[in-house]
Protein backbone atom coordinates (compact mmCIF):
# COMPACT_ATOMS: atom_id res chain seq x y z
CA UNK A 1 0.00 0.00 0.00
CA UNK A 2 1.45 3.32 -0.97
CA UNK A 3 1.08 6.03 1.59
CA UNK A 4 0.94 9.69 0.86
CA UNK A 5 4.51 10.07 2.03
CA UNK A 6 5.97 7.97 -0.74
CA UNK A 7 3.90 9.57 -3.48
CA UNK A 8 4.58 13.19 -2.57
CA UNK A 9 7.40 14.82 -4.44
CA UNK A 10 8.70 18.30 -4.48
CA UNK A 11 7.67 19.57 -7.90
CA UNK A 12 9.99 22.35 -9.14
CA UNK A 13 6.94 24.49 -9.88
CA UNK A 14 5.24 24.27 -6.48
CA UNK A 15 5.33 27.13 -4.03
CA UNK A 16 6.10 26.27 -0.39
CA UNK A 17 4.49 28.36 2.31
CA UNK A 18 4.73 28.19 6.09
CA UNK A 19 1.34 27.34 7.55
CA UNK A 20 -0.75 29.71 9.63
CA UNK A 21 0.66 30.04 13.12
CA UNK A 22 4.20 28.99 12.11
CA UNK A 23 6.68 31.80 12.55
CA UNK A 24 10.38 32.54 12.67
CA UNK A 25 11.68 33.89 15.95
CA UNK A 26 15.04 34.82 17.42
CA UNK A 27 15.86 33.30 20.81
CA UNK A 28 16.49 36.24 23.12
CA UNK A 29 19.01 34.27 25.23
CA UNK A 30 21.21 32.70 22.56
CA UNK A 31 20.34 34.83 19.55
CA UNK A 32 19.70 31.62 17.59
CA UNK A 33 16.85 31.38 15.12
CA UNK A 34 13.94 29.13 16.04
CA UNK A 35 10.71 28.15 14.36
CA UNK A 36 7.68 28.49 16.62
CA UNK A 37 4.33 26.81 15.98
CA UNK A 38 1.33 25.69 18.07
CA UNK A 39 2.72 24.17 21.27
CA UNK A 40 6.07 23.34 19.65
CA UNK A 41 9.40 24.65 18.35
CA UNK A 42 12.46 23.73 16.26
CA UNK A 43 15.98 25.12 16.49
CA UNK A 44 17.16 26.31 13.09
CA UNK A 45 20.54 26.79 11.47
CA UNK A 46 21.36 29.74 9.21
CA UNK A 47 20.70 27.76 6.03
CA UNK A 48 17.25 26.73 7.21
CA UNK A 49 16.42 30.37 7.94
CA UNK A 50 17.45 31.37 4.39
CA UNK A 51 15.20 28.61 3.02
CA UNK A 52 12.22 29.43 5.20
CA UNK A 53 12.37 33.14 4.47
CA UNK A 54 11.67 32.24 0.85
CA UNK A 55 8.77 29.91 1.74
CA UNK A 56 6.21 32.66 1.40
CA UNK A 57 3.82 31.03 -1.07
CA UNK A 58 5.17 33.27 -3.84
CA UNK A 59 8.54 31.70 -4.76
CA UNK A 60 8.62 28.42 -6.65
CA UNK A 61 10.91 25.59 -5.60
CA UNK A 62 13.14 26.06 -8.65
CA UNK A 63 13.52 29.77 -7.90
CA UNK A 64 14.38 29.13 -4.27
CA UNK A 65 17.02 26.57 -5.22
CA UNK A 66 18.61 29.00 -7.69
CA UNK A 67 18.63 31.80 -5.14
CA UNK A 68 20.21 29.59 -2.51
CA UNK A 69 22.76 28.14 -4.91
CA UNK A 70 23.89 31.67 -5.73
CA UNK A 71 23.94 32.71 -2.06
CA UNK A 72 25.90 29.74 -0.73
CA UNK A 73 27.95 28.94 -3.82
CA UNK A 74 26.95 25.28 -3.48
CA UNK A 75 26.64 22.67 -6.23
CA UNK A 76 23.09 23.04 -7.51
CA UNK A 77 22.14 19.34 -7.51
CA UNK A 78 23.42 18.61 -4.03
CA UNK A 79 21.62 21.64 -2.64
CA UNK A 80 18.41 20.51 -4.37
CA UNK A 81 18.47 17.21 -2.52
CA UNK A 82 19.15 18.78 0.91
CA UNK A 83 16.54 21.38 0.27
CA UNK A 84 13.88 18.85 -0.76
CA UNK A 85 14.60 16.81 2.34
CA UNK A 86 14.29 19.85 4.57
CA UNK A 87 10.97 20.93 3.05
CA UNK A 88 9.43 17.46 2.99
CA UNK A 89 10.41 17.09 6.62
CA UNK A 90 8.53 20.29 7.46
CA UNK A 91 5.59 19.18 5.30
CA UNK A 92 5.49 15.87 7.18
CA UNK A 93 5.22 17.80 10.42
CA UNK A 94 2.33 19.86 9.06
CA UNK A 95 4.36 23.07 9.23
CA UNK A 96 4.39 23.79 5.51
CA UNK A 97 1.92 23.94 2.63
CA UNK A 98 3.09 22.97 -0.85
CA UNK A 99 0.93 25.07 -3.15
CA UNK A 100 0.78 23.49 -6.58
CA UNK A 101 -1.66 25.70 -8.47
CA UNK A 102 -0.29 28.37 -10.74
CA UNK A 103 -0.25 31.93 -9.44
CA UNK A 104 -3.09 33.70 -11.16
CA UNK B 1 25.18 18.13 50.34
CA UNK B 2 23.94 20.16 47.46
CA UNK B 3 20.46 19.65 46.13
CA UNK B 4 20.36 18.26 42.62
CA UNK B 5 20.17 21.05 40.09
CA UNK B 6 20.83 23.67 42.75
CA UNK B 7 23.97 25.23 41.28
CA UNK B 8 23.21 27.78 38.56
CA UNK B 9 24.96 25.81 35.81
CA UNK B 10 22.76 22.81 36.58
CA UNK B 11 19.47 24.68 36.43
CA UNK B 12 17.88 23.85 33.10
CA UNK B 13 16.10 26.37 30.94
CA UNK B 14 12.29 26.35 30.95
CA UNK B 15 10.61 26.26 27.54
CA UNK B 16 6.92 26.44 28.34
CA UNK B 17 4.70 28.19 30.87
CA UNK B 18 1.20 26.91 31.61
CA UNK B 19 -0.79 29.87 32.94
CA UNK B 20 -3.95 28.64 34.68
CA UNK B 21 -5.64 32.04 34.77
CA UNK B 22 -8.73 30.90 36.69
CA UNK B 23 -10.22 27.74 38.14
CA UNK B 24 -13.74 28.87 37.19
CA UNK B 25 -15.27 27.00 34.25
CA UNK B 26 -18.69 26.61 32.62
CA UNK B 27 -18.01 22.88 32.12
CA UNK B 28 -18.03 20.15 34.74
CA UNK B 29 -15.94 17.38 33.18
CA UNK B 30 -15.31 14.43 35.50
CA UNK B 31 -11.63 14.27 34.44
CA UNK B 32 -10.79 17.94 34.94
CA UNK B 33 -7.10 18.52 35.70
CA UNK B 34 -7.87 21.31 38.19
CA UNK B 35 -7.27 20.55 41.87
CA UNK B 36 -9.96 18.64 43.74
CA UNK B 37 -9.26 20.94 46.67
CA UNK B 38 -8.66 24.46 45.49
CA UNK B 39 -5.88 26.44 47.14
CA UNK B 40 -7.06 29.28 49.34
CA UNK B 41 -6.89 32.88 48.29
CA UNK B 42 -7.87 35.17 45.47
CA UNK B 43 -7.11 34.93 41.78
CA UNK B 44 -3.92 36.61 40.70
CA UNK B 45 -4.53 40.09 39.26
CA UNK B 46 -3.50 41.58 35.93
CA UNK B 47 -0.37 43.33 37.21
CA UNK B 48 1.03 40.13 38.74
CA UNK B 49 0.34 38.17 35.57
CA UNK B 50 2.03 40.81 33.43
CA UNK B 51 5.11 40.59 35.63
CA UNK B 52 5.09 36.77 35.47
CA UNK B 53 4.88 36.79 31.66
CA UNK B 54 7.81 39.20 31.36
CA UNK B 55 9.89 37.14 33.79
CA UNK B 56 9.10 33.94 31.89
CA UNK B 57 10.27 35.48 28.61
CA UNK B 58 13.48 36.70 30.33
CA UNK B 59 14.13 33.14 31.57
CA UNK B 60 14.02 31.84 28.01
CA UNK B 61 10.46 30.49 27.89
CA UNK B 62 9.16 30.30 24.29
CA UNK B 63 5.54 29.31 24.79
CA UNK B 64 2.80 30.49 27.09
CA UNK B 65 -0.37 28.39 27.29
CA UNK B 66 -3.28 30.40 28.69
CA UNK B 67 -5.54 27.86 30.30
CA UNK B 68 -7.81 27.41 33.31
CA UNK B 69 -10.61 26.63 34.15
CA UNK B 70 -11.86 28.73 31.31
CA UNK B 71 -9.42 31.55 30.50
CA UNK B 72 -12.09 33.48 28.56
CA UNK B 73 -13.73 34.22 31.93
CA UNK B 74 -10.87 36.64 32.61
CA UNK B 75 -11.84 40.07 31.27
CA UNK B 76 -8.13 40.96 31.10
CA UNK B 77 -7.27 38.08 28.72
CA UNK B 78 -6.71 40.42 25.76
CA UNK B 79 -4.33 42.51 27.85
CA UNK B 80 -2.40 39.42 28.97
CA UNK B 81 -2.20 38.10 25.40
CA UNK B 82 -0.79 41.43 24.27
CA UNK B 83 1.71 41.53 27.14
CA UNK B 84 2.87 37.99 26.39
CA UNK B 85 3.29 38.62 22.68
CA UNK B 86 5.15 41.88 23.31
CA UNK B 87 7.55 39.96 25.55
CA UNK B 88 8.29 37.69 22.61
CA UNK B 89 6.27 34.66 23.71
CA UNK B 90 4.29 32.41 21.37
CA UNK B 91 0.74 32.68 22.69
CA UNK B 92 -1.49 29.59 22.83
CA UNK B 93 -5.05 29.73 24.16
CA UNK B 94 -6.51 26.52 25.63
CA UNK B 95 -10.26 26.96 25.88
CA UNK B 96 -13.59 25.17 26.06
CA UNK B 97 -14.72 27.60 23.35
CA UNK B 98 -17.59 28.76 25.56
CA UNK B 99 -17.58 32.55 25.53
CA UNK B 100 -15.56 32.93 22.34
CA UNK B 101 -17.76 35.27 20.33
CA UNK B 102 -16.67 37.03 17.13
CA UNK B 103 -15.81 40.38 18.72
CA UNK B 104 -13.75 38.73 21.47
CA UNK B 105 -11.92 36.45 19.04
CA UNK B 106 -11.04 39.40 16.80
CA UNK B 107 -9.71 41.37 19.77
CA UNK B 108 -7.61 38.42 20.90
CA UNK B 109 -6.18 37.99 17.43
CA UNK B 110 -5.37 41.69 17.20
CA UNK B 111 -3.64 41.44 20.59
CA UNK B 112 -1.27 38.83 19.16
CA UNK B 113 -2.85 35.44 19.85
CA UNK B 114 -0.92 32.79 17.87
CA UNK B 115 -2.98 29.60 18.20
CA UNK B 116 -6.13 28.20 19.77
CA UNK B 117 -6.85 24.79 21.25
CA UNK B 118 -10.51 23.88 21.77
CA UNK B 119 -11.51 20.89 23.85
CA UNK B 120 -14.31 18.60 22.68
CA UNK B 121 -15.78 15.90 24.88
CA UNK B 122 -17.23 13.79 22.04
CA UNK B 123 -17.87 13.81 18.30
CA UNK B 124 -21.58 14.60 18.74
CA UNK B 125 -23.80 16.82 20.81
CA UNK B 126 -25.61 14.43 23.13
CA UNK B 127 -22.47 12.61 24.27
CA UNK B 128 -20.46 15.81 24.54
CA UNK B 129 -23.04 17.74 26.53
CA UNK B 130 -23.69 14.82 28.84
CA UNK B 131 -20.00 14.43 29.66
CA UNK B 132 -19.38 18.17 30.08
CA UNK B 133 -22.48 18.60 32.21
CA UNK B 134 -23.38 21.62 30.08
CA UNK B 135 -24.94 22.39 26.69
CA UNK B 136 -21.58 23.22 25.17
CA UNK B 137 -20.98 21.07 22.09
CA UNK B 138 -22.72 23.29 19.51
CA UNK B 139 -21.08 26.37 21.07
CA UNK B 140 -17.67 24.72 20.70
CA UNK B 141 -18.42 23.94 17.08
CA UNK B 142 -19.20 27.62 16.37
CA UNK B 143 -16.10 28.74 18.27
CA UNK B 144 -13.92 26.40 16.19
CA UNK B 145 -15.42 27.77 12.95
CA UNK B 146 -14.76 31.28 14.20
CA UNK B 147 -11.11 30.46 14.93
CA UNK B 148 -10.61 29.08 11.42
CA UNK B 149 -12.41 32.03 9.81
CA UNK B 150 -9.85 34.31 11.48
CA UNK B 151 -7.02 32.14 10.03
CA UNK B 152 -5.75 31.14 13.45
CA UNK B 153 -4.37 27.59 13.66
CA UNK B 154 -6.78 25.28 15.49
CA UNK B 155 -5.94 22.33 17.72
CA UNK B 156 -8.82 20.07 18.71
CA UNK B 157 -8.22 18.30 22.01
CA UNK B 158 -10.28 15.29 23.06
CA UNK B 159 -9.71 13.33 26.24
CA UNK B 160 -10.26 9.66 25.43
CA UNK B 161 -11.93 7.46 28.02
CA UNK B 162 -14.09 4.39 28.28
CA UNK B 163 -17.21 6.23 27.11
CA UNK B 164 -15.87 7.80 23.89
CA UNK B 165 -12.79 5.82 22.83
CA UNK B 166 -14.81 3.49 20.56
CA UNK B 167 -15.86 6.54 18.54
CA UNK B 168 -12.32 7.71 17.83
CA UNK B 169 -12.78 7.42 14.05
CA UNK B 170 -15.71 9.86 14.25
CA UNK B 171 -13.73 12.15 16.52
CA UNK B 172 -11.00 12.28 13.86
CA UNK B 173 -13.69 13.12 11.27
CA UNK B 174 -14.98 15.92 13.49
CA UNK B 175 -11.51 17.49 13.70
CA UNK B 176 -11.18 17.20 9.91
CA UNK B 177 -14.54 18.90 9.32
CA UNK B 178 -13.53 21.74 11.60
CA UNK B 179 -10.32 22.31 9.63
CA UNK B 180 -8.08 21.57 12.63
CA UNK B 181 -4.32 21.71 12.08
CA UNK B 182 -3.75 19.37 14.99
CA UNK B 183 -5.79 16.79 16.83
CA UNK B 184 -4.68 15.79 20.31
CA UNK B 185 -6.19 12.52 21.44
CA UNK B 186 -5.22 12.39 25.08
CA UNK B 187 -5.90 9.24 27.04
CA UNK B 188 -7.41 10.22 30.34
CA UNK B 189 -4.73 10.52 33.03
CA UNK B 190 -5.74 9.34 36.44
CA UNK B 191 -5.07 12.17 38.85
CA UNK B 192 -7.41 14.53 40.64
CA UNK B 193 -10.99 14.28 39.43
CA UNK B 194 -10.24 11.45 36.97
CA UNK B 195 -8.73 9.31 39.73
CA UNK B 196 -11.95 9.68 41.65
CA UNK B 197 -13.86 8.51 38.56
CA UNK B 198 -11.40 5.81 37.55
CA UNK B 199 -13.88 2.94 37.32
CA UNK B 200 -16.14 4.94 35.03
CA UNK B 201 -13.41 6.31 32.78
CA UNK B 202 -10.77 3.60 32.38
CA UNK B 203 -10.98 1.93 28.95
CA UNK B 204 -10.39 -1.80 28.60
CA UNK B 205 -7.24 -3.12 26.96
CA UNK B 206 -9.30 -4.23 23.94
CA UNK B 207 -10.71 -0.72 23.54
CA UNK B 208 -7.24 0.83 23.73
CA UNK B 209 -5.79 -1.53 21.11
CA UNK B 210 -8.70 -0.96 18.70
CA UNK B 211 -8.33 2.80 19.05
CA UNK B 212 -4.59 2.62 18.53
CA UNK B 213 -5.04 0.91 15.14
CA UNK B 214 -7.51 3.57 14.01
CA UNK B 215 -5.23 6.39 15.15
CA UNK B 216 -2.09 4.97 13.51
CA UNK B 217 -3.94 4.62 10.19
CA UNK B 218 -5.29 8.18 10.45
CA UNK B 219 -1.86 9.52 11.33
CA UNK B 220 -0.51 8.14 8.02
CA UNK B 221 -3.55 9.07 5.95
CA UNK B 222 -3.67 12.69 7.14
CA UNK B 223 0.03 13.46 6.93
CA UNK B 224 0.61 16.97 5.59
CA UNK B 225 -2.95 18.00 6.46
CA UNK B 226 -3.61 17.39 10.12
CA UNK B 227 -1.19 16.29 12.80
CA UNK B 228 -2.74 13.50 14.87
CA UNK B 229 -1.16 13.19 18.29
CA UNK B 230 -2.07 10.22 20.45
CA UNK B 231 -1.17 10.30 24.11
CA UNK B 232 -1.17 6.64 25.10
CA UNK B 233 -2.60 5.49 28.39
CA UNK B 234 0.38 4.48 30.50
CA UNK B 235 -1.52 1.83 32.42
CA UNK B 236 -1.25 -0.65 29.57
CA UNK B 237 2.46 -0.25 28.78
CA UNK B 238 5.76 -1.51 30.23
CA UNK B 239 7.60 1.76 30.54
CA UNK B 240 6.45 4.98 32.17
CA UNK B 241 5.97 8.23 30.30
CA UNK B 242 8.76 10.84 30.59
CA UNK B 243 6.44 12.97 32.68
CA UNK B 244 6.82 16.71 31.91
CA UNK B 245 10.12 15.72 30.25
CA UNK B 246 11.59 15.70 33.72
CA UNK B 247 10.66 17.54 36.92
CA UNK B 248 11.64 21.22 36.81
CA UNK B 249 13.40 20.68 33.49
CA UNK B 250 11.26 22.14 30.67
CA UNK B 251 7.91 23.36 32.00
CA UNK B 252 6.34 25.27 34.82
CA UNK B 253 2.77 26.03 35.82
CA UNK B 254 1.48 29.14 37.53
CA UNK B 255 -2.01 28.50 38.85
CA UNK B 256 -4.92 30.88 39.37
CA UNK B 257 -3.84 31.79 42.90
CA UNK B 258 -0.22 32.42 41.90
CA UNK B 259 1.35 29.18 43.12
CA UNK B 260 4.14 27.84 40.91
CA UNK B 261 4.14 24.09 40.26
CA UNK B 262 6.55 21.83 38.33
CA UNK B 263 3.48 20.06 36.92
CA UNK B 264 -0.21 21.09 36.98
CA UNK B 265 -1.13 18.07 39.12
CA UNK B 266 1.82 18.26 41.54
CA UNK B 267 -0.63 19.26 44.27
CA UNK B 268 -1.41 15.50 44.42
CA UNK B 269 1.90 14.98 46.24
CA UNK B 270 1.13 15.56 49.89
CA UNK B 271 3.48 17.67 51.97
CA UNK B 272 4.80 19.78 49.10
CA UNK B 273 4.91 23.53 49.54
CA UNK B 274 4.57 25.64 46.42
CA UNK B 275 5.95 29.16 46.39
CA UNK B 276 3.73 32.01 45.21
CA UNK B 277 4.64 34.68 42.64
CA UNK B 278 3.17 37.28 45.00
CA UNK B 279 6.17 36.69 47.30
CA UNK B 280 8.97 35.52 45.00
CA UNK B 281 10.23 36.04 41.47
CA UNK B 282 9.48 33.33 38.95
CA UNK B 283 13.19 32.77 38.25
CA UNK B 284 13.97 32.31 41.97
CA UNK B 285 11.15 29.79 42.32
CA UNK B 286 12.35 27.90 39.23
CA UNK B 287 16.01 27.78 40.25
CA UNK B 288 15.97 27.79 44.05
CA UNK B 289 12.66 26.61 45.52
CA UNK B 290 12.49 23.31 47.36
CA UNK B 291 9.54 22.13 45.25
CA UNK B 292 11.37 22.55 41.94
CA UNK B 293 14.56 20.94 43.23
CA UNK B 294 12.83 18.05 44.99
CA UNK B 295 12.82 15.72 41.94
CA UNK B 296 15.08 17.61 39.57
CA UNK B 297 17.83 15.58 37.89
CA UNK B 298 18.49 11.99 38.98
CA UNK B 299 20.16 12.24 42.42
CA UNK B 300 16.82 11.87 44.27
CA UNK B 301 16.15 8.50 42.65
CA UNK B 302 15.99 5.14 44.38
CA UNK B 303 16.70 1.81 42.79
CA UNK B 304 15.80 0.52 40.27
CA UNK B 305 15.70 4.03 38.70
CA UNK B 306 19.05 5.18 40.08
CA UNK B 307 21.11 2.70 38.05
CA UNK B 308 18.67 2.33 35.15
CA UNK B 309 19.97 3.21 31.69
CA UNK B 310 16.63 4.89 30.97
CA UNK B 311 16.82 7.30 33.93
CA UNK B 312 17.62 10.24 31.65
CA UNK B 313 14.91 9.18 29.18
CA UNK B 314 11.83 8.69 31.35
CA UNK B 315 13.09 10.33 34.59
CA UNK B 316 11.51 7.55 36.64
CA UNK B 317 8.06 8.30 35.25
CA UNK B 318 5.44 10.38 36.98
CA UNK B 319 5.96 11.59 40.58
CA UNK B 320 2.26 12.29 41.05
CA UNK B 321 1.30 8.77 39.98
CA UNK B 322 3.96 7.26 42.26
CA UNK B 323 2.59 9.32 45.15
CA UNK B 324 -1.03 8.54 44.38
CA UNK B 325 -0.62 4.78 43.92
CA UNK B 326 2.24 3.91 46.31
CA UNK B 327 1.95 6.67 48.90
CA UNK B 328 5.54 7.82 48.27
CA UNK B 329 6.53 10.16 45.43
CA UNK B 330 10.16 8.92 45.44
CA UNK B 331 9.14 5.43 44.35
CA UNK B 332 9.45 4.30 40.74
CA UNK B 333 6.23 5.02 38.85
CA UNK B 334 4.20 1.75 38.96
CA UNK B 335 3.62 2.22 35.20
CA UNK B 336 7.17 0.83 34.82
CA UNK B 337 7.42 -2.97 34.60
CA UNK B 338 10.57 -2.79 36.78
CA UNK B 339 8.82 -0.93 39.59
CA UNK B 340 8.83 -2.71 42.96
CA UNK B 341 5.30 -1.33 43.45
CA UNK B 342 4.08 -2.57 40.08
CA UNK B 343 1.21 -4.35 41.83
CA UNK B 344 -0.18 -0.95 42.84
CA UNK B 345 -1.25 -0.59 39.22
CA UNK B 346 -3.31 -3.80 39.26
CA UNK B 347 -6.56 -2.30 40.48
CA UNK B 348 -6.26 0.08 37.55
CA UNK B 349 -5.30 -2.37 34.80
CA UNK B 350 -7.21 -5.45 35.93
CA UNK B 351 -10.57 -4.11 34.92
CA UNK B 352 -11.21 -5.87 31.63
CA UNK B 353 -14.77 -6.60 32.67
CA UNK B 354 -16.71 -3.79 34.23
CA UNK B 355 -19.45 -3.92 36.73
CA UNK B 356 -21.88 -1.02 36.48
CA UNK B 357 -19.75 2.07 37.02
CA UNK B 358 -20.53 4.45 39.84
CA UNK B 359 -22.08 7.83 39.17
CA UNK B 360 -19.62 10.39 37.83
CA UNK B 361 -18.25 12.88 40.31
CA UNK B 362 -18.24 16.23 38.56
CA UNK B 363 -15.65 18.93 39.04
CA UNK B 364 -16.99 21.94 40.90
CA UNK B 365 -16.11 25.59 40.69
CA UNK B 366 -14.29 27.34 43.49
CA UNK B 367 -16.47 29.32 45.87
CA UNK B 368 -15.83 33.04 46.01
CA UNK B 369 -13.07 33.41 48.59
CA UNK B 370 -14.95 34.45 51.71
CA UNK B 371 -12.37 33.44 54.29
CA UNK B 372 -8.74 32.91 53.52
CA UNK B 373 -6.51 30.37 55.19
CA UNK B 374 -8.33 27.10 54.66
CA UNK B 375 -9.32 24.88 51.78
CA UNK B 376 -12.45 25.81 49.87
CA UNK B 377 -13.46 22.26 49.05
CA UNK B 378 -14.11 19.31 51.29
CA UNK B 379 -12.18 16.13 50.50
CA UNK B 380 -14.25 13.85 48.28
CA UNK B 381 -12.08 10.78 48.22
CA UNK B 382 -11.78 8.75 51.38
Amino acid sequence: MSTKVSTISLAPGCRPQLREGVRLHRDRLSGRPVLLFPEGMLLLNATAVSVLRLCDGQHRVREIVSTLAATFDDPHDLLSVDFAECLLNLWNRELLHLLSREVS
Amino acid sequence: MELPGKSPQDVPRPLGLLAELTFRCPLHCPYCSNPVRYPAGEELGTAHWRRVLGEAADMGVFHVLFSGGEPLLRPDLEELVAAARQSGLYVNLLTSGVGLRASRAEKLKAAGLDSVQISFQADEEAGGDSLAGAAAHSIKWKAAELVRSLHLPLTVNVVLHRGNIDRVERIIELAGKLGAHRLELASVQFYGWAFRNLQSLLPSLTQVQRAENVVVAAHQRLRGQMEVIYVLPDHHGDRPKPCMNGWGRRYLTVNAMGEVLPCPTAYEILGMHFENVRQRSLSWIWAESAAFNRFRGTAWMREPCRSCDRRDIDFGGCRCQAALLTGDATNTDPACALAPHRAALLPVTGLEQFVSPPTLIRRRNPEPPATAGHSLEAPLWQ
